[in-house]
């Protein structure tokens, strides 16, 4: 033994991971086998013979594999003890894993028929050593036993447990699916049709049952996998080909052993049907299958739309037959270079499946997403669902070639085919930027401020269209939960639907945030090439000014705002102001431009200093503050018959600043004012409050007055809430007023009753 | 040692790990986590339905570290995770009594 367990160290050390290493390594094996029963041979009573079984049978032993031994005999136990022990006392000795059995051809015959383990171990079996012709026609007769029995061990076979999927990126490389088990069976199956021992599947290519293309390329895989299983076994691993092991292994090509697995598993099913038929069994349990619909045939005609979205409508049950479609080519002339696909590995990111196995569980979990009620919505909300689904089969179709930005390289692709699955060229447009915008969401979602109205609206943009959302939606859970379990969260659904939903009412027409996020930015552009890279705080001003504030304005007026902004930061106090006048849109009105430091009722306190000037505010673009700054642009013109002159707007800078100090009894004086300059129109005050994902707007129509809108906004902070921006139109004596509020944190406002009391507030006014 | 841990807001995962680095500190654990303090959830409407989310999702940072920055780590992340609105989150700090680096069998702050 000792020699025997040095060269067994130097082959394992020495040898490149491969078929002939499996081989040498049992022929080493076998020689030693022999020695040790030639030397128990005295101790032996009546026939005997040393039998290897399984694996090793089939002539192939890994570093790790047990020895499986069958030592038949027609003696007793009593007699045959010494020979038993001789043989396995040092091999157990030498630490190797030694399974065994001691029987009688009798016993072992109603073994094989109790115990299909036993029964397929013993189908590869191989004589090393004893009475070599009697061993081997007991083993023939259990060969021929298992011929009278085809069709139930053909059934059992079938329904064999395979682990996982050939397309994991961690398989078992044993027993799961095309794993070596696989191969086993195929060889178990020539045994059974054939009725005798085999150790290779070769004899199917005569019954019809592999082709011989399949069987060399079968042959090439089984070696693909052996060689790796080796090389794990070697470095102290098991069965699975995990991504340290994928990573660290120096002999084994990953895509190869990747491709082995799919194709080994795919031989299986084909070689199936045909043993079935061959055996005379019904076809098996999957009836699309039988019925020619998804044929694993290789040279079966490439599938219809019709069927691709037939079988993605039937959601996870048909997951195995569009793989084996997928890996057959039969979807490569709709979804070019998806058979590739299938095998291509892209570890990363909690990824299961290989990129097209994870494409295809997207297609068929898009429309079938888990029972959350934002999910539903989305489903629900779709016109179409073949849009979404071709967008799944070819999200992730640009991550044949490696490298960034498979969302963007995967667009155009993905609009080709759509167009091959018969969608119309605006559907097309639709799968691709569902393609282009995959990641979008949970992007976002993670790192965006979901509570930041910009932000919003800066996703809004790049989606663009409403109609976008709900797919997306179903897109986005159905990638994450065919990544894997760990990827679609309570924590992370949550997220999504809450961005969802916000994205939903910025798309909405009401508020067109695709619209403000476009000119937005191309205001925001502009006004950034008009203002010199030196003025860094005139710049720093149009970065940060909000989108909704830069959609309705133009470039110049933005840059004049900075310029204002940025002096007035310069040189600050709480209760400066700076105030710019040009013309206004219509005759005898003025644009009054008012920068000042953020502060409690500042809108309240602007507009009633000039309604103390002698100004009627005619329209309002009120915008919060920006980096602490407000910035509101009115319109006005004379509340009187004088002409409003410089002096107007002098007396307005010095009676805005008493107010800013508090220096300025702002109620009493308009109160005063209004019984100078009565109302100019009567009726009543209508209030409506409505709601949606960033805030909640007050819209408010009143006959004007003096004051009115220092009234109105001094109402909102009586309420506790901020006027986060605000639009004031005024025509004809009657104004329309918007104040879009949030409360004292800039949150939206939920609670009924504070929105109920703020309109009490606000009817009052009059 | 003091051990500290920071539920935020999940977008302010990234500003909070880059000051705690200007700090030197070499590492952090992070976990989603969900729940609810004085911000007791919130509604969303979505198309036509609402939907009220009970348990708020955030991000729970643990990092032990010497006594000697522990202040300045709550300062990090107090002006990091900060955006003034309500669901900002919370700092705990807490006692450790010991530490041991598993590899090389380290005790105390040598551990960090």
């Amino acid at each position: 033994m000792r020699t025997y367990l040095a060269a067994r160290e130097a082959l394992i050390s020495s040898a490149t991971p491969s078929v002939e290493a499996a081989r040498a390594l049992a022929a080493l094996t076998d020689d030693a086998v022999r020695e040790l029963t030639r030397a128990a041979s005295s101790r032996s009573a009546g026939r005997v013979a040393v039998v290897a079984l399984g694996g090793w049978g089939s002539g192939a032993l890994l570093p790790s594999s047990d020895l499986d031994l069958l030592i038949l005999s027609n003696s007793s136990a009593d007699k045959l003890k010494p020979f038993v022990e001789a043989i396995l006392y040092p091999l157990w000795d030498a630490g190797l894993e030694v399974g065994h059995q001691v029987r009688s051809p009798r016993e072992q015959m109603r073994a094989l028929r109790d115990d299909l383990t036993t029964r397929t171990a013993s189908l590869t079996a191989r004589v090393l050593a004893g009475d070599a012709d009697w061993a081997e026609r007991a083993l023939a007769d259990g060969g021929a036993d298992a011929g009278k029995y085809t069709k139930s061990l053909l059934s059992e076979l079938h329904s064999r447990q395979r682990r996982g999927s050939p397309y994991l990126l961690e398989p078992d490389l044993k027993d799961g699916a095309g794993g070596r088990r696989d191969y086993d069976e195929l060889t178990w199956t020539a045994a059974i049709l054939g009725g005798s021992v085999c150790h290779d599947p070769s004899s199917l290519v005569a019954l019809g049952v592999l082709t011989e293309e399949e069987y060399a390329a079968l042959s090439l895989h089984a070696g693909t996998i052996t060689a790796a299983r080796f090389e794990i076994s070697r470095s102290g691993g098991g069965n699975l080909f995990s991504l340290d092991a994928a990573e660290s292994l120096c002999h084994a090509d990953n895509a190869a052993v990747q491709l082995a697995l799919a194709e080994t598993a795919l031989v299986l099913e084909r070689a199936r049907d045909r043993a079935v038929l061959l055996a005379g069994l019904p076809r098996g349990v999957d009836t699309r299958m039988a019925a020619g619909r998804i044929s694993s045939d290789a040279a079966a005609t490439p599938l219809a739309p019709a069927d691709v979205f037939s079988l993605l409508d039937d959601g996870e049950p048909s997951l195995p037959a569009l793989e084996i479609a997928a890996q057959s080519g039969r979807l490569d002339a709709l979804m070019p270079g998806m058979r590739e696909l299938m095998t291509t590995r892209r570890p990363g990111l909690g990824h299961l499946f290989t990129v097209g196995a994870h494409s295809l569980r997207s297609a068929v979990l898009c429309t079938h997403p888990p029972a959350e009620g934002a999910l539903i919505a989305s489903l629900e909300s779709l016109t179409t669902v073949r849009v979404l689904q071709v967008a799944a089969l070819a999200h992730d179709g640009a991550k044949a070639e490696p490298g960034p930005g498979h969302a963007e390289r995967g667009a155009g692709p993905a609009r080709a085919s759509a167009r091959r699955f018969g969608l119309s060229p605006e559907e097309a447009d639709d799968a691709a930027d569902l393609v282009r915008l995959h990641l979008l969401l949970p992007e976002s979602a993670t790192r965006a401020d979901l509570d930041d109205e910009d932000a919003i609206l800066s996703a809004a943009g790049l989606i663009g269209r409403r109609e976008l959302i709900a797919p997306l939606h179903l897109l986005t859970a159905a990638d994450s939960i065919a990544t894997g379990p760990a990827t679609w969260t309570a924590w992370m659904s949550t997220l999504v639907s809450a961005l969802v939903a916000r994205l939903d009412t910025a798309l909405s027409d009401e508020v067109d945030g695709a619209g403000i996020a476009s000119r937005a930015t191309t205001v925001r552009a502009q006004a950034l090439d008009l203002t010199p890279a030196t003025l860094d705080a005139q710049r720093a001003f149009i970065e940060v000014a909000p989108l909704r504030y830069l959609a309705t304005r133009t470039p110049e007026e933005v840059v004049n705002h900075a310029r204002l902004v940025a002096s007035l930061s310069a040189t600050a106090s709480a209760s400066d102001t700076h105030i710019s006048v040009a013309a206004g849109p219509a005759p005898d009105t003025h644009a009054v431009t008012v920068v000042a430091a953020d502060k409690p009722e500042l809108l309240a306190r602007i507009a009633g200093a000039m309604a103390l000037a002698g100004l009627d505010i005619l329209a309002v673009d009120a915008y919060g503050a920006i980096g602490g700054i407000a910035l509101d642009t009115f319109v006005v013109s004379s509340a009187t018959r004088r002409a409003v002159s410089t002096d107007t707007f002098a007396n307005l800078d010095r009676l805005l600043s008493a107010a800013l100090r508090d220096r300025l009894e702002l109620r009493t004086r308009l109160s005063e004012r209004r019984r100078h300059y009565p109302a100019s129109a009567s009726g009543p005050i209508t209030v409506r409050a409505s709601s949606d994902g960033f805030d909640t707007a007050v819209h408010i129509v009143a006959p004007d007055r003096p004051g009115l809108l220092h009234d109105l906004a001094a109402a909102v902070t009586a309420c506790n809430l901020n006027i986060r921006w605000a639009k004031v139109l005024t025509v004809d004596g009657v104004a329309k007023d918007t104040f879009h509020v949030v409360d004292s944190t800039g949150d939206r406002v939920d609670d009924d009753g504070v929105i109920g009391h703020l309109v009490m507030r606000l009817r009052e006014v009059h | 040692m003091k051990k500290i841990e920071a539920i935020i807001k999940p977008h302010k995962l990234d500003d909070v790990k880059e000051a705690l680095n200007a700090l030197g500190v070499a590492g952090m654990t992070v976990t989603d986590v969900r729940g609810y303090g004085r911000q007791k959830g919130h509604t969303e409407i979505y198309r036509g339905a609402e939907y009220t989310v009970d348990f708020v999702p955030k991000v729970k940072i643990e990092v032990v570290v010497d006594d000697a920055i522990a202040t300045s780590v709550e300062e990090a992340i107090l002006a990091a995770a900060r955006t003034e609105k309500i669901g900002d989150g919370k700092i705990f700090t807490i006692d450790v009594e010991a530490a041991v680096r598993i590899r090389t069998g380290e005790r105390g702050p040598d551990a960090l």
